[in-house]
């Protein structure tokens, strides 16, 4: 039977983010937390999956998404948090296919850049990627 | 899902369903049903006691204040909340024949601080039930396609 390693998969798309080279450090979920401003927090968010049968062989699909949230700090102006908001959006275009195990995962819809948010001595500027897994 | 300016899922509705407007306007109905019941599931909020965002994803928490009650929805192009210092978050519409838009947003005027409850800060993880919701969208919409197939 076919299955889906989340771990895998969050592994390959922080791995995406960290051989970027941004000169941001990653915040990665379960390791302490780090004060560094500018940084890149980092959420990946998975969903139920679908399955769909066909002729004995079984596709698992999977909506997802990858939440990297840019924080910087306050009063230095928007420029660079959202330059690095772009450069974020500009590892995952629509369409991007990343192999995993069995199967792939697909960019679904171009990177979203929210217009950020004011968090105490933080500005925090979400960027949404949109993901499907398929495994064959 | 979005902050501030609303964006949008789209969910690729089969040509069978697009030859009926009774058939487009099941499929709406009950795809907003569905995700709208997935959105709007609340949980205790911090303040009084509950967990937080991590073991409560993709629920409202709700507590002293409008977070939960702050849903506004609005039907093709219908003015959203807004303001200097709020945000909405939308789960975006279904572009069929009649190209129909609904959107709904939390926070606005009423819960200026939905943005942070949903994406998190420095001291909270975000609760993300509008991303998580959204993400059900267009597996709702299939489920309900083939519904109105199974009731002609």
């Amino acid at each position: 039977m076919a299955t889906i390693d989340t771990n895998q998969i969050t592994g390959i798309l922080q791995r995406r983010l960290y051989d970027a080279s941004l000169g941001v450090t990653l915040a990665l979920p379960n390791v302490a937390k780090v004060p560094d401003r500018p940084r890149l927090e980092i959420v990946h968010l998975a969903n139920d999956r679908r399955g769909n049968t066909m002729k004995g062989s079984e596709v698992i699909r999977e909506p997802r998404s990858l939440i990297v949230t840019v924080v910087t700090d306050i009063g230095i102006g928007l420029q660079s948090s959202e330059d690095i908001a772009d450069s974020v959006a500009a590892l995952f275009p629509e369409g991007l296919k990343l192999a995993i195990t069995g199967g792939e995962i697909t960019v679904t819809a171009p990177p979203q850049i929210g217009p950020g948010f004011r968090d105490e001595a933080e500005h925090r500027n979400p960027v949404t990627v949109r993901l499907e897994s398929v495994v064959y | 899902m979005a902050i501030g300016d609303h964006k949008t899922f789209t969910a690729q509705v089969d040509a069978w369903v697009i030859k009926s407007d009774a058939s487009i306007d099941t499929v709406l109905k009950r795809s907003i049903f569905d995700v709208m019941d997935e959105a709007t599931e609340t949980v205790i909020g911090k303040m009084r006691g509950g967990a937080g965002g991590l073991v409560n994803r993709g629920k409202i928490p709700k507590d002293l204040s409008n977070l939960a009650g702050s849903l506004v929805s609005t039907l093709q192009g219908g003015m959203a909340q807004g303001g200097e210092d709020s945000y909405s978050l939308v789960i975006g519409g279904i572009n069929a024949k009649n190209d129909p838009v609904m959107q709904f947003s939390w926070g606005g005027t009423a819960a200026d601080y939905a943005v942070h409850v949903h994406y998190g800060t420095e001291h909270m993880d975000g609760y993300f039930w509008v991303e998580l919701a959204a993400q059900k969208w267009k597996s709702y919409v299939e489920k309900n396609v083939e519904f109105v197939k199974r009731q002609v």
